[in-house]
């Protein structure tokens, strides 16, 4: 490709009458078009929502619904596969109680007017586990698979805090703002189990504070 | 309103006088008008997909504003500092990053082309500004394939015999691997953003802009130029392979400064420099 957009031409002095007639016309036209004539003055601010809820309320409902819709498959895959009870006691009451917390998010956003489909679902987003660790996953057995499964749920659970955490901060409707806030204390306890459960060290994986570690960046 | 309406009709015949001719003889018949805005930083932040949750997105390379992060406001950007020349151009724009063996490489060049093309020409002779505060996703970051979900395009600098593609190409040694993206340049005249950050705009149909979306505004095209060539397999962007490369645009231009640009260079299809003025 050349460096400019697009190809040129040029234009002689001859032009300029039919230049100012389609000048003038075009200036019609815009007036009438003009966001003035037609629109309100002021657009709005922020993407129009149902009230009370802000654009980072709906933002996080989304990614967490994500989120907990994406982890399923692979705590489904932990009592075939791994040796550890701990671990696949934990793996169990996690997809429980995830497929309750996202029934609880579904609800919520319904309410805000965003029923269709979740825009990230098909989506990788940091800490999801991706098809390719899913495939992975599936080929592992005992301290291997225990290993990996820690690491990519550990991740899934520092960036459900971390995104948590945004939603209590900056959420505008209150019971969005407290269910996000029960959430962000669930899944801390629930890494510091996994972190437990899992007695051989996690490779990589080391509860960073702050900003979880994402997964798609490493 | 009707006032403000009024005051446009009444300058129309002031329009029919001679124009002030240009110093050159001629004027390079191309609506456009550009803005060099170099990296800034980097974070896996969205003030557009995920505002006011910091670290929730993949991870994103900001152009043009030094300030953006996932709490961003029109008015941080009207108050930062920014790379762009020209320096009114507080707008922020992002992209995926891309990563060659897992290391981030930020672009050598990057330029936002504001263009009337696309639309006929009575058509760009009605453009409207870009309206302040506008937020727009382009590309596709969801996109599973080079196939028709993805927009974006790959291709080399310095080597047009390197066919573009869909997903990143092969460019010869001492070239650029590059990429083009067009955003949509029709507005529906009353959104600045939407639920998916995207159907507030459209693009053209058949060289004029579709009745739900019937304001023409001049059209982003974004062209980034990484130091990089070679093995594609290298490559990867944070949201996955080259078909998903996606562009964001938060529009903080000064409004006099984008209708200056548009009245002189867009309607009457002049190229003009990053100072808006014809080359």
């Amino acid at each position: 490709m050349t460096p400019g957009p697009s190809g040129r031409a040029r234009v002689r002095p001859a032009g300029r009458v039919r230049r100012v007639a389609a000048r003038a016309l075009a200036l019609v036209v815009a007036a009438l078009l003009a966001p003035g004539c037609s629109a309100p003055e002021d657009g709005p601010a922020t993407v129009r929502q149902e009230p009370p809820y802000n654009a980072t309320d709906v933002a996080w409902l989304r990614l967490a619904e994500a989120l907990h819709g994406r982890a399923l498959p692979m705590l489904a895959l932990a009592p075939e596969r791994s040796r550890s009870r701990p671990l696949i006691g934990l793996a169990g009451r996690l997809a429980a109680a995830h497929e309750t917390g996202r029934a609880r998010l579904r609800t919520l956003l319904a309410r805000a007017g965003q029923a269709g489909e979740n825009p990230h679902a098909q989506h990788d987003m940091p800490g999801m586990p991706t098809s390719a660790d899913l495939e992975a996953l599936r080929g592992l057995r005992g301290d291997a698979f225990d290993r990996r499964f820690a690491r990519l749920a550990g991740a899934y659970l520092d960036q459900l805090v971390l995104v948590a955490e945004g939603e209590q901060r900056s959420g505008g409707d209150a019971e969005v703002r407290r269910l996000a806030a029960g959430m962000a204390r669930r899944h801390a306890a629930e890494r510091a189990e996994l972190r437990r459960s899992v007695p051989h060290g996690i490779n990589g994986w080391d509860f960073p504070p702050g900003r979880a570690k994402l997964i798609s960046d490493q | 309103m009707i006032k403000r309406c009024l005051r446009l009709l009444a300058v129309l015949p002031l329009l029919l006088l001679p124009l002030p001719q240009p110093a050159s003889a001629a004027v390079i018949r191309v609506a456009e008008f550009p803005a060099d805005c170099p990296f800034s930083h980097r974070l896996p932040d969205d003030p557009i997909v995920f505002p006011g949750l910091p670290g929730a997105s993949h991870m994103h390379s900001f152009f043009g504003s030094r300030v953006t992060n996932a709490h961003t406001t029109l008015a941080d950007l009207q108050n930062g500092a920014t790379t762009c020349n020209p320096s009114v151009d507080r707008s922020s724009y992002w992209v995926p990053t891309l990563y060659r063996d897992g290391v981030a490489v930020e672009p050598a060049i990057v330029t936002f082309y504001y263009l009337g093309e696309g639309v006929r020409d009575d058509v760009i002779a009605t453009t409207q500004p870009t309206p302040l505060g506008l937020r727009v996703v382009a590309g596709n970051a969801k996109a599973t394939g080079p196939d028709g979900s993805s927009i974006a395009r790959w291709s080399c600098l310095h080597a047009g015999q390197v066919a573009p593609s869909k997903d990143f190409v092969t460019c010869p040694a001492g070239t650029m691997l590059e990429s083009y993206l067009d955003f949509p340049q029709c507005w529906n005249g009353r959104d600045l953003d939407s639920a998916d950050h995207k159907s507030h705009m459209a693009y053209p149909v058949a060289g004029q802009c579709p009745s739900t979306h019937p304001v023409a505004v001049p059209k982003l095209r974004q062209v980034i130029r990484y130091p990089v060539s070679g093995d594609p397999s290298r490559f990867r962007l944070s949201s996955g392979g080259g078909f998903t490369m996606h562009g964001d645009f938060f529009n903080a231009w000064p409004p006099a400064e984008m209708e200056r640009r548009v009245r002189d260079c867009i309607r009457p299809i002049v190229k003009c420099g990053p100072d808006g003025r014809p080359l």
